[in-house]
């Protein structure tokens, strides 16, 4: 449809929802005002929903979030870009803008003051007790707005009927100081300020007679004390809540709460995880948003005391152990530090993993204690660390002249061993031999193979491989700059991928504890069991790096041709250009289990309307 | 107006009808240039005939561009479009995919190539090779290698045979293909030496148990190292060969000469390149392949000239070639892609293609694909038709290949513009009528294309080339 075809629909529509708010939606609409001495509106909206339910969401203040969206540094930049001004510019959004201009001179204000008089006392959501019904409280500022809006609405939705030759679709009835309007399946509620919805009609007289104050002892939803713990914290921009225990007696997402991934890969970094969301009786969500950063939060109930033996790799023999401090990097791109016993976690894998995943274990089990010369690998190899893991992802520089199609970072992992002066040799040993394999496979593929070179030192070895200078070698060789190296320093074992890495790490300090301070409540510690650290910022330095890689891919998986998958790519970095860095925790301590992911955007000044 | 005219309009359906068909041309003038006569007129669906079997396809706009051309300037065109590289950034693309990915996405790449790229002609001409050359990545293994000898069957192709066959013969991914680089001077791998005389050159027949044996020794001393040829003089066997009735020391590049100068070769290469763009049933022993053949060899093995000669040829566009190969996959997804300006994810596409027999870079063995009446079956025959509907539900109605197409917006002339520019073979009448009501009601235009080509591709013609 053309925009001119549009205007006059809509200018139609306009004529038609004028004449039908009148009689249409007018005894809904014409409703009384709440009736006095009903309901004090600083109830929690989490004590209108009745305590069996099992899932409730929560904007408390839609209208803040809408204006810190709109006023946010990072959407402002982001609508700043030439490709979002150009994406402004299309006939699509220039219709939507059309749409909205219409629906905004309807109603006689700006979207973001109807959002604010419209929802400005809070928006909540939940599931019954069934996993299948849903009801909607929105607590509005402005009752004579929210009944012109619901006239309009529904004047419209008759108008649409009307126009496909059929009736409409809803009926109205009366029901104390409420006016209802009757769908199929769906049933929407006014009673004075408040608009009440839902899918099963019973709970919306319910939620109707709470909100006169009916049954004003019953605390509802509100009774359940981590709903409570988590309002206490400061006010979320959005927070959620779900009631695991019926979750699982409905039969819902079993899966999850199965307790087990036959991937060793994601037992070993969500392992801690499946066990808490296994028995805890319940979940919950915030949100939380400002100029800097974007936090969401999981929280589950967790004891450590009762963390099953086969998990004891995870989270310690006291469910208390924490992870070693982040390692950093001169152009650090990630950094993640975990508590975890990796001989107790492959020690486990009878009960952690199916018959297949374990018999693959046994098999690889035999082939890597091969290079450890018969040594048992769960047990002596991995045990000759001491738990707690640092990865480390650097970004590579090139010397000059070199230009790798693709660039990839460098990358390392960290530990430390118990016994250095024994199990270092081993590990030398067996590096040594895995070299050999690699420079088998390499002159299989007619590739350079690594020339490796062992140094002892004082307190160690440092053996590192590099491509073997060939004079025949095509200028255009692609090697990625790769160097794999080991490195025992003391008790400190680097295994990195490129030599310089290994140099950087070998004195590298510790970027700061990540412990959790003392808890609010209980006075006992939380702490950190797992951080992941990413310098976005650096990634999209990368990424830029990497641009051709990304057009390729971007040709392949839309059918573009170079052109316009340079524009999809460039409008991609323009926009992971906003955030600055990213961060994931897993706490666990005073009963309950927290995965707290941030993301920070660029801190660039971007001028409120109001001067702030 | 009936803009196509379809000579045997609903005579013939498939290709069946017997080589004996064949009978009736004169091989003195059947490789003459066609011009238009009298009741053989120059029109949409000879351009789309034309556009069909030397590229892919064509929109519909070009097509009727075309239309206002000579049939000579219009043959010219294509082949001088296929003589230009196409823009550099193609190739720092196939160059960033060899680095860091498997051989599967190099045959998307190379799909995407096919279908966006500025010559449908070169591809498709790069296609009969690599068919030719069968080398498949599924032993070969290294996308690099692969790239590289997509890049030598692309650049060469068009020339002289005798190059081709030289840079084949040091090719990287065929001496992995073939295990030649395993070949020593105390045990001769006979692999390469048996391919080219029965595959590349020869054809069955045309030598013998010790030719093979004399030849392998001439291949001895090739090596890989970095992904590149590399002569091993130590292992090389630079003692006398005979074979084919010659004799000599001769090394790779001579013995390769002395295959491709074999009377047999120019007739084995012009049936093939014969098969691929006039028709799947000509007879190798037919005197009008021994007519081309002894021009081809007048012409130094040349391909690009015989190329030229069989596009502008009477025998192209006779009644007899119009509908008389069935398309191959890679043919039949791509050309719709051409013709309708379609943009699909292409690693899906070669899945697609896969499970309907044609994978590019993954020929099923070192004789390439069989074609002709191999590629159908009731899975393949399936297969196709579902790849066109999702294709062409995929567009989400975005069609812009098709521009111009059925303007007067009635039933009737869409039908008869997309049978005309898709098909080969005119479905019978009470076919025609079907489609009219398929294409009729009160959708929108492109929602209605998009059924007619679905419910086209449902029928035997439509697999006709």
């Amino acid at each position: 449809m053309t925009c001119r075809r549009w205007f006059l629909a809509g200018l139609m529509g306009l004529g038609l929802w004028t004449a039908t708010v009148v009689s249409g939606w007018a005894p809904v609409a014409s409703a009384q005002s709440a009736p006095p001495g009903s309901e004090s509106r600083e109830d929690s909206a989490a004590a209108l929903f009745p305590a069996d339910s099992v899932a409730f969401v929560e904007i408390a203040r839609p209208d803040v979030l809408v204006q810190t969206l709109v006023h946010h540094p990072a959407i402002r930049r982001a609508l700043e870009l030439k490709s979002v001004q150009a994406a402004m510019g299309s006939p699509q959004y220039l219709q939507f803008r059309l749409g909205l201009a219409f629906a905004e001179g309807q109603l006689g204000a700006t979207w973001q003051d109807l959002v604010q008089k419209l929802a400005g006392g809070g928006i909540a959501v939940a599931v019954g007790s069934d996993g299948r019904s849903v009801a909607v409280v929105v607590r509005s500022n402005d009752e004579p707005l929210l009944r012109r809006t619901l006239g309009t609405l529904l004047s419209f939705v008759d108008t649409q009927a009307k126009n496909a030759g059929g009736e409409s679709p809803y009926r109205v009835e009366e029901e104390s100081d409420a006016k209802l309007a009757i769908f199929e399946g769906f049933t929407l509620a006014r009673r004075g300020s408040d608009l009440v919805a839902g899918t099963d009609r019973a709970t919306v007289m319910r939620l109707l007679g709470r909100l006169r104050g009916e049954g004003s002892e019953e605390k509802g939803l509100a009774a359940r004390p981590e709903l409570a713990a988590d309002a206490s914290d400061g006010q979320p921009a959005i927070r959620g809540w779900a009631d695991l225990d019926r979750v699982r007696r409905l039969g819902l997402a079993r899966e999850l709460f199965r307790g087990m991934v036959d991937n060793p890969g994601t037992e070993l970094v969500l392992g801690g995880v499946l066990e808490a969301l296994q028995d805890s009786p319940w979940l919950t969500a915030r949100v939380t948003l400002d100029d800097e950063n974007l936090q969401l939060a999981f929280g589950a109930a967790m004891e450590a005391k009762n963390v099953s033996s086969s998990r004891a790799y995870f989270f310690g023999p006291d469910g208390m152990a924490t992870a070693p401090d982040l390692v950093d990097a001169s152009n650090m791109l990630a950094s993640v530090s975990a508590w975890r016993d990796l001989s107790g976690w492959w020690l486990s894998k009878e009960d952690l993993f199916d018959e297949n995943t374990v018999a693959q274990l046994v098999q690889a089990d035999a082939q890597i204690s091969t290079l450890f010369s018969g040594l048992d690998f769960g047990g002596e190899v991995l045990g000759a660390l001491q738990p707690g893991m640092q990865i480390v992802v650097d970004r590579q520089e090139y010397p000059e002249g070199v230009q790798p199609n693709i660039r990839l970072p460098a990358f390392a992992l960290v530990g430390q061993l118990k016994e250095p002066a024994e199990m270092g040799r081993r590990f030398k040993v067996a590096f040594q031999s895995s070299m050999g394999f690699v420079n088998l496979g390499l002159t299989e593929q007619g590739l350079p193979q690594y020339d490796v070179n062992t140094q002892s030192t004082e307190t160690g070895c440092v053996c590192t491989s590099r491509v073997f200078p060939e004079a025949d070698a095509p200028p255009d060789l692609i090697v990625y700059n790769f160097s794999p190296t080991l490195m025992v320093k003391g008790d400190r074992l680097v295994l990195s991928s490129t030599a310089e890495l290994a140099e950087q790490l070998q004195n590298e300090p510790a970027a700061g504890g990540d412990a959790v301070p003392a808890d609010r409540e209980t006075g006992s510690a939380a702490v950190a069991n797992t951080v992941v650290r990413l310098d976005l910022a650096g990634l999209a330095t990368l990424l830029d790096g990497n641009r051709e890689a990304l057009i390729a891919n971007n040709m392949i998986e839309q059918g573009h041709d170079h052109a316009a998958a340079q524009a999809e790519i460039a409008v991609l970095l323009e926009l992971a250009r906003l955030f600055r860095d990213f961060e994931v925790r897993l706490e666990n301590g005073h009963g309950r289990l927290d995965l707290v992911t941030r993301i920070g955007f660029q801190n660039r000044a971007v001028e409120k309307p109001d001067g702030k | 107006m009936n803009r196509f005219r379809h000579s045997r309009a609903g005579r013939r359906s498939t290709v069946s009808s017997g080589p004996d068909r064949w009978d009736g041309l004169d091989p003195a003038t059947a490789w003459e240039p066609w011009s238009p006569a009298d009741g053989d007129v120059w029109d949409l669906a000879k351009v789309a005939h034309l556009h069909r079997r030397a590229g892919f396809g064509t929109t519909w706009k070009q097509l009727a561009a075309d239309a206002a051309r000579t049939p000579a300037e219009v043959v010219r065109g294509l082949l001088d479009a296929a003589t230009t590289t196409g823009p550099a950034e193609d190739d720092s693309v196939a160059d960033v995919i060899a680095a860091g990915s498997e051989a599967r996405r190099l045959a998307s790449w190379w799909l995407l190539r096919m279908v966006r790229g500025s010559s449908a002609v070169r591809e498709r001409l790069t296609l009969f090779w690599h068919g030719h050359f069968a080398t498949s990545a599924a032993k070969v293994e290294q996308t690099r290698l692969m790239l590289a000898q997509y890049r030598t069957l692309r650049e060469l192709g068009q020339g002289e045979f005798g190059a081709l066959a030289r840079a084949i013969s040091c090719d990287p991914a065929m001496l992995v293909w073939l295990d030649c680089r395993e070949s020593r001077k105390a045990k001769p791998n006979e692999n390469f030496a048996r391919e080219l005389m029965e595959l590349f050159c020869l054809g069955l027949g045309q030598y013998t148990e010790q030719d093979i044996r004399q030849l392998a020794r001439c291949f001895t001393g090739s090596e890989i190292r970095y992904g590149q040829f590399r002569f091993n003089s130590f292992q090389h066997d630079r003692n006398e060969k005979r074979f084919l009735g010659a004799a000599g020391s001769y090394d790779r590049e001579q013995a390769v000469d002395v295959v491709v100068k074999h009377p047999a070769t120019a007739r084995f290469l012009v049936h093939k390149l014969v098969r691929f763009h006039v028709a799947d049933d000509l007879p190798a022993d037919s005197p009008l392949i021994a007519r081309l053949a002894d021009w081809y060899r007048g012409e130094k093995l040349h391909t690009g000239k015989l190329l030229e000669r069989i596009l502008a040829s009477r025998i192209f566009f006779s009644a007899e070639a119009r509908g008389a190969r069935i398309s191959g996959p890679v043919e039949l997804a791509v050309g719709l892609m051409r013709n309708f300006g379609l943009e699909a994810n292409m690693d899906e596409l070669a899945s697609e293609l896969a499970a309907i027999g044609q994978l590019p870079l993954y020929p099923p063995s070192v004789a390439g694909w069989e074609g002709g009446t191999t590629w159908i079956n009731a899975q393949t025959l399936t297969g196709r038709a579902n790849l066109v509907a999702r294709l062409m539900q995929a567009s989400a109605g975005r069609l812009p290949g098709a521009a111009g197409l059925g303007e007067k917006d009635d039933a009737a002339s869409l039908v008869e513009g997309a049978v005309g520019w898709l098909l080969a073979v005119r479905p019978p009448a009470a076919v025609m009528k079907q489609l009219e009501s398929i294409a009729g009601g009160t959708r929108n235009r492109s929602e209605r294309l998009v059924r007619l080509v679905s419910a086209l591709a449902t029928l035997p013609e439509f697999h006709l080339a």
